[in-house]
């Protein structure tokens, strides 16, 4: 069943020297399965990902053949319809826990905040489901957790929070930009194991935006590979290793490998015919 | 002798009613022109290690010696000239209303090296593989990788013969991180470099050092030879549960 469906996406953005296409023309269709959207910096899978959510301020501009959430039209939706779709149907998780969380309020607060503010939870049992929310994430004691400013906790403990947070209304869409590029292998593997779970136990959808070539191929079922605003190529995340697009290739082979030759590593190939 | 030999360091950080021991009796040794890795989750210790080198965490035991001799305390200019470390986040380690120029020409400064520094600067650009033209951009107009490489080039500016390196690539895409580490490679190969390298990523590692320590929790866990990393020999548990954690990082794709 389909969740999701994006058909020629393009966002825009006006600048001094004239139009910038940071997305130029991405369809794709996202069932209740992960699915991987990779490149560089600067390829446009973030502005992809904040696309779905309209999440993109003028000057820039968002334009699409057409976008559609379990049949809703996302393109016609006015601000009050986003509203109740984002957090609540579509969620989306930051890359950075320490400018994405507010500095000066504690975690609990800002995980209560909108089981208040929405949907006007009394005190006691919107902390009742905060305290869920972390244990769900596998954070031992939520108790101090809830009282902590984010400046208080590690990377890993952070990330897990913004997780938290956003799994609270259960959405059924979970846009996760770069959810782990800031942890630790072993953290890592921790937080993809909550991910995972939830994709399987809540049958949500995924998007899993990261530049982690490896990680997507152990992660997610289907990968989009994008460079400059443009799919380059579509595969499944198992033959990901056997990518025939010279420029996923070329990804793969700039990474440095245990037991591997100690020679300069290959740089990668930035072939303009890809761009076209 | 060993270029730097670190023996039984331990740095203790005063906390809110308690202590907490971030290094605890760490010995290991560097010799000269080698490079070594210090590798371990968050929190294990080992950028700390490189900050207790610069002087800028409270050492609580142990020595750190260069050369054969101990380090003084503060640490002054000779230290500066020898020693300079590269940060993990370029964002953050090139102050935002400076520009290219003035953080390159700041250490000839400071060491009384300012004469001819229009040509020192411009060649320093060069050697990390920036244009000359960059030198009166701020750091806004740079990519990550841009900023890295003045990051090293500034790093570069007194002729050090040891650079700590702290996750100096771990903010990186794949793709500029393979340039960052080229690019250290033959800076290491041109001038006879020292690296104590920390990471998390044991192929980085490998790629980049001869030696490398596992840390766990503040403490050296096993030290590892290159060969020794890349046939799995390691002895104990931690070290090899990180070895399986980075298991699709192995040479075979």
């Amino acid at each position: 069943m389909t969740l999701l469906s994006v058909k020629n996406l393009r966002v825009t953005f006006e600048t001094e020297t004239g139009p910038v296409q940071a997305v130029r023309g991405v369809s794709f269709d996202l069932g209740r399965e992960r699915l991987g959207i990779v490149g560089e910096s600067g390829s446009g899978k973030t502005m992809t990902g904040r696309a779905v959510l309209r999440l993109i301020r003028a000057p820039g501009r968002i334009e699409a053949d057409a976008m559609t959430f379990e049949g809703q039209d996302l393109m016609a939706a006015s601000e009050t319809d986003l509203r109740a779709l984002r957090g609540r149907r579509i969620a989306m998780v930051m890359q950075d826990p320490k400018f994405s969380l507010n500095p000066v309020m504690k975690v609990g607060a800002q995980l209560m905040e909108g089981l208040r503010q929405r949907d006007h939870a009394p005190r006691a049992e919107a902390r009742a489901k905060a305290i869920a929310a972390l244990q769900a994430v596998q954070i031992r004691d939520p108790d101090r957790v809830m009282e902590a400013y984010p400046h208080e906790l590690s990377g890993g403990m952070g990330q897990r929070v913004m997780i938290a947070m956003m799994l609270i209304p259960d959405p059924d869409l979970l846009i996760a930009d770069e959810p782990t590029s800031a942890l630790d292998v072993t953290v890592q593997a921790e937080v993809l194991n909550i991910l995972d779970n939830l994709v399987t136990t809540r049958g949500m959808g995924l998007i899993f935006i990261s530049h982690d070539l490896r990680l997507v191929a152990r992660f997610c079922d289907r990968v989009l590979v994008m460079y400059k605003g443009k799919i380059v190529e579509e595969l499944a995340a198992k033959d990901l290793l056997q990518a025939k697009h010279p420029y996923t290739q070329g990804l793969l082979n700039c990474l440095p490998r245990i037991g591997g030759s100690r020679g300069p590593l290959p740089a990668l190939d930035r072939n303009a015919d890809w761009a076209r | 002798m060993a270029l730097i030999e670190i023996e039984d360091l331990s740095v203790t950080f005063p906390a809110a009613g308690r202590k907490v021991r971030a290094v605890q009796n760490v010995s290991f040794k560097v010799e000269a022109q080698q490079s070594f890795g210090l590798v371990g989750e968050s929190g294990s210790g080992k950028s700390t290690i490189l900050r207790a080198i610069c002087g800028m965490a409270p050492i609580t035991g142990g020595q750190i010696r260069i050369d054969g001799k101990p380090l003084p305390t503060p640490r002054g200019r000779a230290f500066a000239a020898l020693v300079q470390m590269v940060f993990q986040d370029p964002y953050a380690s090139l102050h935002p209303r400076h520009t290219v120029d003035r953080v390159l020409s700041e250490p000839l400064a400071i060491h009384g090296q300012g004469r001819g520094s229009d040509a020192k600067i411009e060649q320093a650009l060069v050697d990390v593989g920036l244009p000359p033209a960059f030198r009166f951009r701020y750091p806004h107009q740079l990519s990550g990788g841009q900023r890295q490489r003045v990051a090293i080039a500034r790093a570069l500016m007194l002729q050090p013969q040891i650079l700590l390196l702290d996750e100096p690539t771990s903010a990186l895409d794949a793709s500029v991180q393979a340039e960052t580490l080229n690019l250290l490679s033959r800076l290491r190969a041109e001038r006879g470099l020292t690296f104590v390298m920390v990471s998390h990523d044991l192929a980085v590692i490998d790629h980049m050092c001869d030696r490398v320590l596992v840390m766990q929790n503040g403490q050296a866990v096993e030290e590892l030879s290159r060969e020794a990393l890349a046939s799995a020999a390691m002895t104990t548990p931690y070290a090899r549960a990180l070895f399986a954690a980075s298991a699709d990082r192995m040479l075979e794709g």
